[in-house]
């Protein structure tokens, strides 16, 4: 079984294109390894990471969907968690263990063993529904990720509220909350609800950019007006929130430029999550704007072979 | 009256139709059978403008069949993962505005307010089905919608059926099953190796399933005879 994860794992990088997994593989990661390598020791927040590791792990583990299919093949799938769950954190754990965090590893080593042995939640009980009326209609990606993502999301909206104290709150909740918002336009929707309001290729994008971004601007202003209270560097934090709104238009209009009926896409949930980073050095969120206009024009094109021009 | 005129499409070196004609009244339920691989869905799926003709054209009462005129039931239902089946439909503004939504589901009594992930498939067709009676387009496309359906909801998918041509729309219908067509419309149309080789009225369907599998049968008797 772990032999076909990697056949997959092999496959779906395969999908992504030779050169993309080349330049994860081969440049950036290693690139942010090292960074990483060289100055976790050193951060004080450090601490933050076994229990990130634990909370993705848990996650991945309680939305399997594969259970009762390992269940039918194999006669012990927690063996089969345990030795994935190993495999794919590997790296993590080497960090901690670079940035001398030995008891944290053998602690997040224990609980991942524990998270392994039990049965997924989701093979125990119906999905429970979080009611969102509040979300318009229209807006099914956020309807989506809010249900996907709601504690993560709130988890790092409160401490950016306190951006009055300490602004730096603000800009890492800014930014893990936009790498969410991000993420939530990975899937694809079918193509009767991309036809269901009826209108043209272009009509659609530029609704659909002005309400999801002006949505989003709603969402993150709180952090902007907390950041701003304290009286500094006010271009630089008006800079970053133009660069939050500049990204979503970027994963709207990417999601568009590349949109096939009903398919999650991998390289797109790649690409913003690199968008995201390089637009941390603020020049380069320029860039990005520019590559927003090349996208709309092609999402555009993509578009009108799937609506009513 | 749709008039389907010479339409071809190959993928690869496989032609799937092949100079395909076809006119269907207005106002009439039509059902469209053929083997697997047949071309069924290529041809609804050219029909409702998500796969273009390598040639021929679609008219409606003399004008280019549009895609804002047809509203389609595909055979696999995708949904987008997390929402509910209410925020789904509320996606398809009706006639009624999209404001009763839950009139439209007296009719299947789905859990509308729980995600779509949770719902079986026989559901999730329902749903489908749902989305698409409330777009109120002229022309209907239902490609196999029994499938999956439980006994009742398919008799009520039927009354449905017959409630569309009432109200002036044009169904059509494919099916594997021919008996699931025999019983609701008003022409039936065999398709195979891309073209419609038989045409049959309502009151011809009596002789239609001998006419089918005729050269079926004795293909496959003598094969099933000399394996088991």
């Amino acid at each position: 079984m772990i032999r076909l994860r990697f056949l997959q794992l092999y496959r779906g990088a395969a999908g992504i294109g030779l050169f993309r997994v080349l330049l994860l593989a081969v440049i950036l990661l290693p690139l942010v390894s090292l960074f990483l390598v060289q100055h976790i020791a050193d951060y004080p927040w450090r601490h933050i990471v076994p229990v990130f590791l634990i909370y993705i792990v848990w996650l991945v583990h309680q939305r399997r969907k594969d259970y009762f299919f390992l269940l039918s093949v194999i006669r012990h799938p927690q063996k089969l968690f345990v030795a994935e769950y190993f495999i794919f954190t590997l790296p993590v754990i080497a960090l901690m263990l670079t940035a001398a965090l030995y008891v944290q590893t053998f602690l997040c080593c224990g609980i991942l063993v524990l998270i392994a042995l039990q049965r997924p939640l989701r093979v125990l009980k119906a999905p429970v529904t979080l009611k969102l009326r509040i979300i318009p209609t229209g807006m099914f990606e956020w309807q989506s990720g809010f249900r996907k993502n709601l504690v993560p999301l709130v988890i790092f909206f409160i401490p950016g509220l306190f951006g009055f104290y300490r602004e730096w709150l603000s800009a890492v909740s800014l930014f893990f909350i936009t790498m969410m918002f991000l993420s939530f336009y990975s899937e694809y929707e079918p193509r009767h609800m991309l036809a269901a309001d009826g209108r043209n290729s272009w009509h659609f994008l530029v609704r659909k950019l002005t309400v999801h971004v002006g949505s989003f601007a709603l969402i993150v202003l709180p952090l902007f007006i907390m950041a701003m209270i304290q009286g500094d560097h006010l271009w630089l934090k008006f800079g970053y929130f133009a660069a939050s709104l500049n990204l979503l238009t970027f994963s709207i209009l990417l999601k568009y430029y590349q949109y096939r009926p009903a398919a999650i896409s991998g390289a797109h949930q790649m690409v913003v999550t690199l968008a995201c980073f390089i637009s941390v050095l603020l020049p380069m969120a320029v860039l990005i704007f520019l590559v927003n206009i090349f996208l709309a024009a092609g999402a555009n094109a993509t578009l009108k072979d799937y609506l009513y021009d | 009256m749709i008039d389907i005129e010479n339409i071809s499409i190959s993928f690869g070196n496989h032609c799937v139709l092949d100079g395909l004609s076809l006119s269907l009244p207005l106002n009439c339920i039509h059902g469209l059978v053929g083997m697997n691989g047949a071309g069924k869905t290529t041809l609804l799926n050219i029909m409702a403008g998500y796969t273009r003709a390598g040639s021929g054209t679609i008219m409606m009462n003399g004008v280019l069949l549009k895609r804002d005129r047809v509203a389609f039931l595909e055979t696999d239902n995708f949904f987008y993962s997390n929402i509910t089946g209410r925020e789904y439909l509320g996606l398809f503004n009706g006639p009624d505005g999209g404001a009763d939504v839950d009139a439209w589901n007296s009719m299947f009594r789905l859990p509308l307010d729980q995600v779509i992930d949770s719902y079986s498939s026989g559901m999730k067709k329902k749903l489908a089905l749902i989305g698409v009676l409330r777009q109120d387009k002229p022309l209907v496309i239902l490609d196999e919608p029994f499938n999956g359906l439980d006994m009742e909801s398919s008799r009520l998918l039927g009354l449905i059926i017959g409630r569309l041509k009432e109200r002036g729309k044009t169904v059509l219908i494919t099916s594997h099953i021919l008996g699931s067509l025999t019983g609701i419309c008003d022409h039936i149309y065999l398709l195979a190796n891309g073209k419609i080789t038989l045409s049959r009225n309502k009151d011809e369907f009596a002789m239609l399933e001998q006419e089918i599998f005729k050269d079926v049968d004795l293909g496959y008797i003598d094969l099933v005879q000399g394996i088991l």
